[in-house]
This record gives structure tokens, sequence and C-alpha cells, in this order.
């Protein structure tokens, strides 16, 4: 009996032996092993990013002549602006000086004030000036004049179209996808290529510096915004790239009798032809492509018309825009060239304008970086540039409006990994893209931080590079390793193993189970 | 003897060092606009022995761009060649894609070198440089042209390359002293060059594919060839003491050898119709000059041209002269108007059995062979043999480029050589004068290896070494793996003191024209062997799948049975009130059960009590579990 008894208790320790190592250390080791490798990252916390606002803070000063008008200027404004879910609006009233009286024009006036308050980087500033022909003038640095008469809500709107771009903002931040066109975050880097097109170098003798032109006009320009992408300027020349679209002859009064039309509708078509011809780049930066096309006399002049059959040429310039692969000029040969063409005369040399090809060049760049503001407001004026450079407060919003843009692109990139992570469990995280995420996130903090603190050079360059980082860490090639080797297939191979093994391990639980239950009866009786 | 050798080998760089300055004389007024950059097209057609056409094409771009900063502004030249030259140290580029193999013996040298396959060399230099950073920048550039020519040259890597030391010399100029010059080297013999390679080729030329001499390049045409090979050659020229003088030198090639058997016709006659499908429309606009040269002596001889040449060139080189009719395009498309040109080969009636008899005589002076010696699938012996009829000795360097799944071994390292009248190779060995071995190292390095001997004259020499194979991981293995492994060609080249069967361009030239009369002391030769094909040991690809499977029913077999012995006891009782037909016995079971559980008595005891019988001790447990434990082997 005595005997019989220890047998028995070999065999539940035998039993439970065979538990503890199948389940208890086989089991979870077998889990450990196979498991997808991933950083622990913090994803909670940017699961919660979108819940915090993105809040940036403005401050605006008033110089008014007369102190209680300004304090009620800046009552109102405030009460407009307490209910902003996007903007913390600081009103600060610059009252009125001495030396305020001699002074003779705006410009003076202006430059008094700044001196006893400097602005920083963001700022705007109202001056108050009676004798204004418009009830606001916006200037080329960070100020507007304002008549004496203006109202407040004129402010605000001024201040919600132009200066803030409230409207574009929330264009950004809403996550409709039908509440307008959304365009892309501006990346770090761009080529900006500038290609001639001569399609029958034979019968057009074009000539013209490009890379010259490129080096007086366009680089300027570009130097002056590089804070946010770098842009790199190119150019070329292309022979023989001909555009596939429908010319269609239109009898005119010109000297030549007659120009060609190419149909508003087909333009798409043209881009496509032509963008096979512009020969790659062998860097993965975004090209922003300027295109000058030359037609031939044989279809020149060429004027873009609408399905209305209505030329749309304005000023003599045909051009159009397709964001974000870029522009694109005609610039037709002078009249003289196609006459000695159509008189079978030999092909004129001749150069290519550049001041007129240029600054429609410079303004396509303007509306493919998105930088200048085209909301007209009735009673407002804004003074013409007259360098290369845009207004400084045109600049300002447009750095204020990439930032929000950066921060809320990155946060989304990155609740959409997190999202990922959750649903497709073969994902790898190694420690470089876990290093991108994490910093992207701790970058994206900074940089919300800064804009509320009123730091928007800081903000600027810290939702920069949490863009930079969120991007790296979501198209990084490492995630996709385990692609081909998905969970079920783990399964399946490890199924003939454990399917035979843990069924007698399970059972004997069932044996051990009913053994604690009969020894519990016999406690009993 | 190794300086001699070493001499002749720095030849051409002495010959090369004056820099040319750039043409500025214009042929072509409509060109005016590219004072500082030329386009030339050229067109040679030299018929072969044994009915077989060689044509050739070469487009140079040369442009004197001066400094750096110019780059950003392109023409003629494409702008992935400058951004190349932007981002990366090369001052000197080669890739070739061949498909076919070019006979030397009977069709003497051709103009450009290439073997079959990808195959990319490129000199590296700028101050400051190191080995890793070329390293780097060597496989970025491998990944550029991959995108560039749709070519796998992305598969280029450190394992496959090699810096060849003594072989190529270098044919650019630069500033920096040599010793930061490198060199690598790469070949991918399995590559099969096609319409994908050839479409990207032709738009890197400033006409395209729209006019001009490529014009003539289809596809359907061209890759109908015995042999064809597209090249691309970048170089760059700068003046010794100005950095800011440079000169980029962009030449495009295409070879092809037509076999006239098979384009369908009786007599020997053909025409630029017959090879490329269409006569030509026109020169492309933008070339300075746009030529077709026609070899009239050797072969050419027996034709007859129609339309009869504008010119003809006698050109004297290394005491052989050779005619060459020439086509100047330009002139021909001057007039306006569209047309097609065409020229026609009218060869001679019934004299083709005295065209073969020569053949036999004119044996270039080197060439080579190669092929596997050894059966089975663990060892062999590379065998290469090089043939020398020349009267004089010749130097001669081998390079061989062994990828690391086969095993080279130094210490069988042997030539042997024999005159050229005997059959088979005596004991004679041949002393090597130079010898530079770089060992591989297994899925790291490829194993280098570079002879320089003097070959006798009148004489073959064959260089053998044994080599094992390697049994490869079951993930190395390409696709396909079955059509075995290959070994690239090796590189052979010598210094001739002759200009016979020779038509390379001299190192400072950029068009044919320039090979005219250009008589040098030697003609450096560089030749290329046959590729090889290994069969390594390939194993049967599902065998992992089914390990794991055959593992785990074995383990699982076991477990069970072991599993049982340990936490279970057989106990035997007798039952009297078994019924003996198996219907009624298993019925007695499930009732019996059903009936009266007994809850004290051990689990096992349930089922032992229908048992009868000793035997029947398996417990229905077990046979669950013997039958789950089979499940396993229908998987």
């Amino acid at each position: 009996m005595h005997k019989k008894r220890n047998l028995y208790k070999y065999r539940i320790a035998a039993t439970i032996a065979f538990i503890v190592v199948i389940v208890g250390i086989g089991v979870p080791m077998w889990w450990k092993t196979t498991t997808v490798y991933r950083v622990s990252l913090p994803s909670s916390a940017i699961q919660r990013l979108s819940e915090q606002p993105i809040k940036t803070a403005v401050q605006i000063a008033i110089y008014t002549q007369e102190t209680n008008r300004g304090q009620l200027l800046i009552t109102e404004l405030e009460t407009a602006f307490a209910d902003s879910d996007i903007w913390n609006v600081e009103f600060k009233q610059l009252l009125p000086f001495a030396k305020a009286a001699e002074v003779h024009t705006p410009a003076a006036l202006e430059k008094l004030l700044l001196q006893a308050h400097p602005q920083s980087v963001g700022d705007f500033l109202f001056i108050e000036w009676a004798k204004l022909e418009d009830e606001l003038l916006l200037t080329t640095e960070r100020s507007a004049l304002m008549r004496s008469d203006v109202t407040s809500t004129k402010i605000a709107q001024l201040l919600h179209s132009k200066i803030l771009q409230t409207y574009r903002i929330n264009q950004i931040l809403s996550t409709d996808e039908r509440l307008g066109t959304k365009s892309e975050a501006p990346q770090p880097a761009y080529d900006v290529v500038i290609s001639v097109l001569n399609p029958k170098p034979r019968l057009t003798f074009a000539q013209w510096n490009v890379a010259m032109a490129a080096q007086t006009y366009i680089e300027p320009f570009l130097a002056q915004i590089s804070d946010i992408s770098n842009y790199t300027v190119r150019t070329q020349w292309k022979y023989r790239v001909s555009i596939e679209a429908d010319l269609k002859q239109m009898r005119d009064s010109s000297k030549l009798g007659r120009h060609y039309a190419l149909q508003e509708s087909s333009l798409p078509h043209l881009l496509t032809s032509i963008a096979q011809n512009l020969s790659g780049s062998i860097t993965d930066k975004p090209v922003i492509n300027l295109v000058v096309y030359i037609p031939p006399c044989t279809t020149a002049p060429l004027h873009i018309y609408n399905s209305k059959q209505e030329m749309l040429t304005k000023h003599g310039v045909d051009a159009f825009i397709s964001p974000p692969w870029g522009g694109f000029i005609i610039a037709n040969p002078p009249e003289h060239v196609c006459l000695a063409h159509l008189n079978n005369e030999p092909p004129v040399e001749y150069y290519v304008n550049t001041n007129d090809n240029m600054q429609v060049m410079l303004d396509q760049l303007h509306k493919l970086l998105d930088i200048s503001s085209e909301v007209q407001v009735a009673g407002v004026k804004t003074v013409d540039i007259e360098q290369l450079a845009p207004r400084r407060w045109e600049y300002e919003s447009y750095m204020r409006r990439s930032a929000i843009r950066h921060i809320a692109t990155a946060s989304n990139t990155l609740q959409s990994l997190i999202k990922l992570l959750d649903q497709i469990s073969y994902i790898v995280i190694d420690d470089k893209v876990g290093a991108a995420i994490t910093n992207s996130y701790v970058d994206i903090m900074a940089a919300k931080v800064a804009l509320i603190e009123h730091r928007l050079v800081d903000a600027s360059a810290l939702a920069k590079r949490a863009f930079v980082a969120s991007e790296r860490g979501f198209f990084d090639a490492s995630l996709l390793a385990q692609l081909y080797f998905p969970d079920e297939q783990k399964y399946a191979i490890y199924i003939p193993l454990f399917l035979p093994v843990m069924v007698p391990v399970l059972s004997s639980f069932n044996m051990l189970r009913k053994l604690l239950h009969g020894r519990r009866k016999e406690k009993q009786q | 003897m190794i300086t001699a050798l070493a001499f002749l080998l720095l030849l051409p760089l002495l010959v090369f060092m004056p820099l040319a300055p750039p043409a500025v004389a214009l042929i072509n007024p409509q060109s005016q606009h590219f004072t500082d950059e030329q386009f030339h097209e050229e067109l040679v057609v030299r018929p072969l022995a044994g009915d077989h056409v060689n044509t050739y094409f070469q487009f140079t771009t040369r442009w004197h761009y001066g400094t750096r900063n110019n780059l950003y502004h392109t023409q003629l030249t494409p702008r992935v060649i400058a951004e190349v030259l932007q981002t990366y140290d090369v001052k000197e580029l080669h890739i070739g894609l061949t498909q076919g193999l070019w006979r030397y013996e009977s069709w003497g040298y051709p103009i450009v070198e290439a073997t079959g396959g990808a195959e990319m060399w490129a000199w590296f230099s700028a101050p400051n440089l190191s080995n890793d950073d070329v390293d780097k920048q060597w496989m970025q550039l491998a990944n550029v042209f991959s995108g560039v020519l749709c070519v796998s040259l992305n598969f280029v890597d450190n394992t496959n390359t090699i810096a060849p030391k003594h072989i190529f010399r270098p044919q650019f100029m630069h500033t920096a002293n040599r010793s930061q010059q490198f060199v690598r080297y790469a070949t991918l013999p399995r590559e099969i060059v096609c319409t994908e390679n050839l479409t990207p080729w032709k738009k890197l030329l400033p006409c395209g594919s729209a006019s001009g001499l490529a014009t003539l390049l289809n596809s359907g045409y061209v890759h109908n060839t015995k042999y064809h090979s597209l090249g691309v050659k970048v170089r760059t020229l700068c003046d010794t003491d100005d950095p800011n003088n440079c000169i980029v030198e962009l030449t495009q090639t295409a070879n092809l050898v037509y076999d006239l058997k098979l384009l369908e016709q009786s007599s020997t006659d053909f025409s630029l119709r017959r090879l490329f499908g269409m006569g030509l429309n026109g020169n492309c606009e933008l070339a300075s000059s746009s030529k077709i040269y026609v070899q009239r002596s050797e072969r050419g001889e027996q034709f007859q041209l129609v339309p009869p040449p504008q010119h003809e060139v006698t050109s004297t080189r290394g005491g052989y002269t050779a005619i060459y009719a020439v086509y100047d395009m330009q002139e021909q498309f001057e007039g306006p108007g569209a047309r097609l040109f065409n020229i026609a080969w009218v060869g001679p009636k019934s004299s083709s059995s005295s065209g073969s008899n020569k053949e036999r005589a004119s044996l270039p002076p080197l060439y080579a062979h190669r092929y596997l010696l050894g059966n089975g699938q663990k060892r062999g012996r590379i065998a290469t043999e090089i043939t020398n009829t020349h009267f004089d000795a010749l130097p001669i360097i081998v390079m061989e480029l062994v990828p690391w799944y086969v095993y080279a071994y130094l210490h069988t390292l042997r030539i042997r050589s024999k005159p050229q009248h005997r059959h088979d190779y005596g004991a004679k060995e041949l002393k090597f004068s130079l010898l530079h071995y770089a060992p591989g190292k297994q899925r790291e390095l490829s194993t280098h290896l570079e002879i320089g001997f003097m070959l006798p004259a009148r004489s073959s020499a064959l260089i053998t070494i044994e080599v094992d194979y390697l049994l490869l991981k079951w993930l190395e293995y390409p696709p396909d793996a079955n059509h075995g492994h290959y070994i690239g060609a090796a590189v052979i080249s010598s210094q001739l003191p002759t200009g016979r069967n020779y038509t390379a361009l001299p190192l400072e030239g950029h068009l044919f024209r320039d090979s005219y009369n250009a008589s040098r002391p030697a003609y450096t030769l560089t030749l290329r062997t046959e590729a090889l094909i290994v069969s390594l040991p390939t194993p049967d690809f599902s065998m992992p799948y089914n390990v794991i499977c055959l593992a785990c029913t074995v383990v699982a077999l076991a477990f069970g049975p072991i599993h049982s012995v340990a936490t279970k006891l057989i106990i035997v009782e007798r039952q009297t009130t078994m019924p003996r037909n198996l219907l009624r016995k298993l019925f007695h079971k499930l009732t019996n059960r059903a009936a009266k559980p007994t809850p004290t008595a051990l689990p096992e005891q349930n089922q032992q009590q229908a048992a009868n019988q000793d035997e029947e001790t398996d417990d229905k447990k077990q046979s669950e579990k013997q039958s789950s434990c089979n499940t396993p082997t229908h998987m």
C-alpha cells in the first residue's frame, strides 16, 4: 500500500513536471524567440497627441494717437479672439509719446515705435495714421497702417484672412478630407529644375543663357526663403521633346495671319507627355519642374484656350501651374522669326526674353511654394513688393503655417504608424526606427510648446525635424522585413509540434483537477 | 623583367599627358551656340569574316564645363552625368552591357572591349578620399546607373567587387597625385541585355531616338544580332595646373555583329536598310559631325558601295593600312525636304569560296580562351589559354575575379607553355614576373588574382588554377538555381607592337577619325575571355520545411508514449460481464460509464473497467493521443 502511494506520488510529480516544462517554460520561450522585434514606443502618448490642440501665440501691438481708442480696440479684439482654439493672441497697446507728433511720415513713426518696442519673429504692429486713403495698408514689413476710423471687426478680419490665415490653418488641422484641397507639407529639400524645351532645333535657333537667368532671378529668391526647405537650382536644355496635344489653327489679324490654340482640357496630357522626357535625378529629393517651352514656328504662336473658345492669354503670357509638379511657360518666338520661316527663309537666330519669362517663373514659384497670400479684403491695400524677397509678414505666416502643418502631418504619421502596429503584428520596429519615432514625438511636443511660448523660429525648426524623423520612421524599409513571414505561417509551421504535445499535457490538467476534487471529498468524509 | 613590364604599362599615361585644348572649330553653323559643348555621332561598318558585319555606333558628347558649379546647368550632356560628377568623386566610368561573345580569331579586335553580361569599372580620385569612402560611393554609383540604364547593377557590392592593381590604367586626368586614385571593378555575367536597356540608353543622347544615327537602333533588329554591346564611358579631363578647367567626355557606344546568313539572304549583299530595318532619315541637328565610315580594306575590298562614297581615307597605323570610305551625313541632308539615306554593299558574284580561304591566314596576334576542367560538383580547375601568333614575345597581364563561392588555391597556379604547332602542353612552365593575389573570403570577398608574364613568340600559355566549389546556404541560391553559377571573364591585357587587327581609339582621342595614322610605340590591347558557368551542388529547396515538419512529428510521436508512461499507471481488472460482440461491447462501455461515474477512483480506472484482456490497456485518452499524433504526418 505504501509503495503504491509512493508510485502515485511520483506520477503526480511527473505530471506536474511535464506541465511546468511544457507550459511554464517551453511555450513562453517559443513565444519569446519567435516574436517580432519591437522597440517599446510611447504608443499611448502618441495616440493622445491629437487631443492637445496646436495653439499658437502671437503678439499684436496697436499704436493709436489716443489712449482711449486703443484700449477700446484692444478690448473688442480680445473678445473677438477669446474663443479661438488656434490662436492665443496677446494685444499690446503702445502708448502715445511726445516725439510722435513731430514725425511726418509713417515710416519714421514705425521706426521710432520699433526702437521703443522691438518686435520678435511673428509679431505684428498696427499704426494709426490719419491721412490714409484706404482703411488699412499692409507694408512689406511686420506692420500695417490704419485710418483713425477703422473698426475692430475690420482689423479682426484682416488678421484672420491675411496675417494669421485662420481659414488655411483650419484646413490643415481639419480631419475632414472633404474640406478643401490639402497641399503637402514642405519637404526639407527640393530640386528646382528649369527645363528649356526646344523640340525642333533645326528650325528654331533660340538662344538663352538660362543658367545666368536662374542665377539672377531664381537663386536669390530661393535663398531668402530657405529656412524651411533647401533648394538646389538646376537648368537643362531638352531637344526633340514634342508635346502631344491637338493644336488648332486660328485665323487672326497679325502679320502671320494665324495662331494656334491649345485647349485647356488637354493641358494634363501635355504634362504627362513632357514629364517622361525631363530625365530623372539621382537623388530622392522632390523636384519642382519649371518648363519653358519654345514652340517651333510650325505651331507658333501658341496660346491656351478654354472650353468656351476664349483665349486665356493675359499680358502676353501663356503659362500654367500644376502643384506640386511645377509650372509651364509657353515662350512664343518673336513675330519676325516666324515670319522668316513662313517666307521660307533660313532660320533666324534670336534670344529668348529673360526678364519676361523669369518674372512669370518667379510668380509661378511663389504660387507653387504657396507663400503669397491671394485673399482680397475690401478696404485693405497691400504695398507692392520691390525686391525679390516676399513680404515679411507673408513669409512669417508661411513659416507659422509650415510649422503647424509639419506638426499636424508628423502627428498624423505617427498615429497611423501606431495604428498599423496594433493591427499588423509582424511589423518590425528596430532600434533606429524606434529612435526616429521617439525623437519625432519629443520634437512635436517641443514644437508645440515653442509655438505657445511665442518662439516661432524654434518651433519651425523643431517641427521640421519632427516631420523628417516621422517620415523616416514611417517609410523605413526595415519595417517590412517580416512581411513575407506573417504570423499565420508561424503557427502553421509549429502546429504539428504543439497540437500533439499539448493535448496530453492539457488533459493531465483535467486529471489533476479530478484528483484534487477527490482528495477534498475524502477529507470531508 | 618587372621593370620592362612596368614601363610598358606606364606608356599610355605618358603619351596622354598633354591636354588637348577644347576644339572650338565649328563645322556646323547650327550648333554655334554650343561653343563649349560638342556632340558627334559616328557609325563604322566593317564587313567581317564568315559573312558577318560589324556595325559600331559612337556618340560622343564633350563638354568643356570649367568649374564644378557649371555642372548645375546642362545642355547636351545629360543631367544625370552632371549630377553624378557633382555627387561622387568619380573621374572615369565604364559600363558595358553585352549579349554574345566576340570571336577574336575570326573577327579581329573590336573597337571597344566588353564582356558578356554587365561590366562596370570606375576610377575615383579626390583629396582625402579613403578606401571606405570609395566603397560607399562605388555602391551608390552602381545603384544610380542601375536606375538610369535599367540594369541589375544594384547587385554590385563588396562581395563581387575588386580593386585591380595593374591591369587598368586611368584614362582621365586630374590634379591629385597618383596615390589618391582608386579603381573598382565588377561584373555581373548573368545579366541579360535587352530592350529595356536600349531605350534608357538612347534617352541619354541629346537627340534621343528622334533623329540621327540613333534612329537606326531599333530593338527588333539590334537584338537579332549575334553580338551586341552597349557601352557608356565617362571621363573627365582637368588641367593639371588649373582645377577650374575641366572637360567631361561622355561616349556612348553600340557595337553590333550581324550574321548575314540570318538576314534571309541568298547573296552576300547587304544594306543599311537590311541591317536596321530602315534607312537613315537625317542627321542629329545638334551634332557637330555626323559621319558613316565604311571599311574598304580586308573584307570590305570585295564589296561595291552604292551610292559611291564622298571621300576615301587611307590610314596607316602600326605598319598596317586600312582604307575607309566616309559619308558625311550633314552634306547628305543639307537641302530641304525629307528623304531616306541608304548604303548598299554589293558583293562579288560566286566568289564566296575564295573568301573563306583567306580567313585562316590572318589570326590576330593574341587571343584567348577559357574553360573549366574536372568533373563533379566538388572541385574543378579553371584553365585560361592564351595564344601569341606574333613573331616576338609579348608582355601579358591576366586578371581573374573568382567569386567567393569558388575557392581558388594559389599553390596550384601553373603557367605551362607550348609552341604553337604542338598540340599538348608539356611540363615546361613559364615563370611569372608579377603576381598579385588577394584571397577571397566566404560570403565577403572575391578572390582577386593578377599575373604578369612574358609569352614567347608563336606559343600558347595555359594558366590553370584548382578550385573547390562551396556548398551554399539555401537562401543564397538565385532563382533558377539549377542554371548554375557564373565565374566572370578573365581580363587579359598586353602591349602589341603592331597595329594588325587593332582598331581601338587612341587614348587621347575621342572620335573615330582620331585613330587615323595614330601610330604609337605600342598599342594597349585588352581582351575578355568567355565567362564560365559552374554547377554548384543544388539542394532540394523544400527540404527545410520538410525537416521542420518531420522533426515536429517525430517529437510529437515520441512525446505521447513517454508522457503516458511517466504519468499513468496500468491497472488490470477482470471484467466478467463484458459481452463478446464488438458492437455490444461499445454499447456496454458507453452505458456503463454514464450509469456509474466513480469520482473516487483514479481517472484511468473509468476506462480500465471495460478492458477484459491484458493487451487492451490503451485507454481512451491514449488512443486520442495517438490519433492526434498521427495528424502531423499528413501536413
